[in-house]
């Protein structure tokens, strides 16, 4: 009974915090791309997933609310993998994964970030505190997760040596643990290949951060390893990580650190997070340490994640493309919408028309163009200026928006 | 001791000359044998009880020679446990020479028509394909390689029994298979070449349903994970995965290998400076053109178009297969 009221508990939090950012009114460029399922830079699992649902007038919502329920509810995998902890260090613990900034600030949003945190929470528990069965189906379900982690985010090849050392723990052959482990990795490789833009977007991503100074690049690894903890949990983490030196989760901070070293963004600290986690139930599973102040520490936890929320918070709002393609669609034309100046995908996500960059030439099969700067001829087209939500719009003929 | 199980459907025709000569191959060797009959229409173990040494186990009501092997090994007393058809197409000549290579490795003997030495009589060429198939079906479900897992002479040792006894699900006509699909991986497996020798009288007892029986077999063993089924399917789901994406890298092979084509293809791209990038595949490279997909992502279905574009020319051309 208690378990279910937890659970309804937690599904409200959820239902809360998909919510409100659908409030806000607008998706992100990133979450756009999954929800229109476009091709890059990620592998197709998870969008293509995602993308089924784009006849749905609520998909936004939905995934705002199913990915944050994963969220939430992995505190349950949590408990159980907890279980030679004490009673408090198993609450800290599902707190600490509750409140971190890394996943509250997560929570709500569109990205492959959660969902490869998840699939490494699995991981985490398939390679330290789960109990398995040493046969082939279970190292055969092993290898599929991995598969499928690949196939929804490249970053979840961090995750390789936390992969290796569950596989190791079922006893399988060598041959089956290459099987399982490189294959994927080789056809997701190829996968890559099959897309010049997903190359391309690795090679920017990996050299955006050229001009940036070493210890600019320090301090932003530095802070996504205590925002994805709250400092408390990035303590107790790492502590426990250097003191039992597991090589899934050492192998696999290391890797994340590195990429996250070359291709720094804000939603990275969700990756280190299980690790957090996992680290901190090797360490508070030792007996000496079940009498730390939970209670204390927990405080801390949430003083840092509002720290962290207040100093870096999350931009929701993406701008003004939901209301003014509303207002758009609303005037009753066909045709292309042509837009001037660098616009993210949200804008995609809001039309019902295709987009297309803004040409002078093209505003013949147009139906409205929005110069988010000059947009170079148009004030002797004949067409009409108005004002939308201070974005600058040009419609045809005597239409009223 | 050596305890050797006749499993018997039928075979009053040939059960006499063959105790006979079990008999006179076994002389001097201590040993027992236990004909497990299947309430033989043609009281065949009636005519088992005039043998020397001969126990007999009438079963009314059971059916199926896998069961009769098993019931005949709990009731066996010796330390190597032998089986072998009761139709006499199974040579007992080599029955002394699997009996100690038995007692020596504590393992598993089999009798093998395949290895060299080993033949079989009178098959004709369809029979000897289809065993092959049904061979090496039967192989996937076990991960120990025998040439001959389906034959149905072999010997074990009463100990290695006792540990894989409570896994084995009798069923059909193979009771090795299932053995071998629940030894231990450090078993000792020997084979010694067999002679299948032409049914003297009676009939085979191989028909549809068996043959049914089997593959169902099979397959139970590979769904309990024995064998190599999980790795199998995850293979497939490779294959298939490469089978998807394989072919479009080989189209845009010139692009990553040719640094002349790559920026000819970059600056064709540049021209369609209408069209999002994410909205473009690049489907094909050749060396002077290019296919390209226009896909124009937006809510509800999308708007794709193929086009042939080549580098020297600002035109894009419908492709040619598209309707």
């Amino acid at each position: 009974m208690s378990r279910r009221i937890l659970a309804i508990g937690l599904q409200a939090c959820a239902l809360v915090l998909a919510v409100y950012p659908w409030l806000l009114g607008g998706v992100r460029t990133d979450e756009a791309k999954y929800l229109l399922n476009i091709p890059y830079p990620q592998p197709p699992f998870g969008r293509w997933i995602i993308g089924m649902t784009e006849f749905l007038p609520f998909q936004e919502l939905l995934w705002r609310l199913i990915i944050a329920s994963l969220l939430v509810h992995a505190v349950f995998l949590i408990w159980k993998i907890s279980a030679k902890c004490g009673t408090f260090a198993r609450l800290f613990l599902c707190a600490a994964w509750l409140l971190s900034a890394g996943v509250l600030l997560q929570m709500g949003t569109i990205m492959m970030a959660p969902v490869t945190a998840l699939q490494g929470l699995l991981l985490v528990a398939l390679a330290m505190f789960l109990p398995l069965k040493k046969d082939q189906w279970t190292s055969f379900f092993i290898g599929l997760l991995w598969f499928a982690s690949l196939f929804t985010a490249y970053q979840a090849v961090l995750y390789l040596p936390l992969a290796v050392e569950a596989l190791r723990r079922t006893k399988t052959s060598i041959f089956t643990q290459i099987l399982y482990i490189l294959i994927p990795i080789a056809l997701v490789f190829v996968y890559a290949l099959s897309n010049p833009l997903i190359i391309a977007s690795f090679v920017n991503a990996g050299t955006e951060n050229e001009t940036i100074p070493f210890y600019a690049w320090a301090f932003y690894l530095v802070r996504l390893w205590l925002s994805g903890g709250s400092v408390i949990l990035t303590v107790l983490g790492m502590w426990g990580m250097l003191r039992h030196r597991r090589f899934g989760l050492l192998g696999s901070f290391i890797l994340l650190s590195a990429f996250c070293f070359i291709s720094f963004r804000e939603y990275y600290d969700i990756l280190f997070t299980p690790l957090f986690i996992g680290g901190a139930i090797l360490l508070l599973q030792q007996r000496k340490n079940r009498s730390l102040p939970f209670l204390w520490l927990t405080a801390g936890l949430v003083f840092c994640t509002a720290f962290f929320t207040w100093k870096y918070p999350v931009i929701y709002s993406p701008g003004p493309a939901r209301s003014v393609m509303q207002e758009i669609q609303a005037a009753g034309g066909t045709g292309s919408i042509l837009i001037a100046g660098p616009f993210g995908h949200q804008w995609q996500y809001e039309s019902r028309f295709p987009i297309e960059r803004y040409r002078s030439g093209a505003l013949l099969s147009a139906q409205a163009a929005i110069c988010l700067i000059k947009c170079e001829g148009i004030e002797t087209s004949g067409w009409q200026k108005v004002d939308l939500y201070g974005v600058e719009v040009w419609g045809k003929g005597s239409k009223q928006h | 001791m050596l305890s050797l199980i006749l499993p018997t459907y039928n075979e009053a025709q040939n059960i006499r000359a063959l105790l006979k000569e079990i008999s006179h191959v076994l002389e001097g060797i201590s040993h027992e044998i236990i004909v497990v009959d299947d309430n033989s229409p043609d009281k065949t173990w009636e005519v088992a009880q005039s043998g020397k040494n001969v126990q007999v186990i009438r079963r009314i009501g059971r059916r199926g020679l896998s069961s009769a092997v098993v019931e005949g090994f709990a009731a066996a007393k010796g330390d190597v446990l032998a089986v072998m058809d009761g139709d006499g197409q199974h040579d007992p000549k080599i029955l002394p020479t699997m009996a100690a290579l038995v007692q020596k490795n504590h393992g598993l003997v089999l009798g093998s028509r395949y290895i060299e030495g080993g033949s079989v009589e009178g098959w004709v060429e369809s029979r000897h394909f289809m065993s092959r198939v049904a061979t090496n079906f039967g192989l996937l479900a076990s991960r120990h390689r025998v040439s001959d897992p389906m034959t149905g002479y072999f010997a074990l040792h009463q100990s290695l029994f006792r540990k894989i006894k409570r896994h084995l699900r009798p069923r059909g006509f193979k009771i090795l298979l299932e053995i071998i699909s629940w030894l231990p991986a450090d078993a000792e497996i020997v084979e010694v070449p067999l002679i299948f020798r032409l049914r003297k009288a009676g009939k085979s007892k191989l028909n549809a349903k068996i043959e049914l029986e089997y593959l169902w077999q099979v397959l139970s063993l590979l769904l309990k994970g024995r064998g190599k089924a999980p790795q199998m399917l995850f293979g497939i789901l490779m294959i298939l995965t490469l089978i998807a994406f394989a072919p479009r890298v080989w189209n845009l092979r010139l692009l990553y290998l040719d640094p002349d084509i790559r920026a000819k293809v970059e600056e064709r791209l540049r021209q369609e400076e209408q069209w999002l990038l994410s909205d473009l595949a690049v489907l094909e490279v050749h060396e002077d053109w290019m296919k390209i997909r226009h896909r124009s992502h937006i809510r509800g279905a999308d708007i794709s178009a193929c086009y042939v574009a080549r580098y020297t020319s600002s035109v894009l051309h419908p492709c040619p297969d598209a309707s």
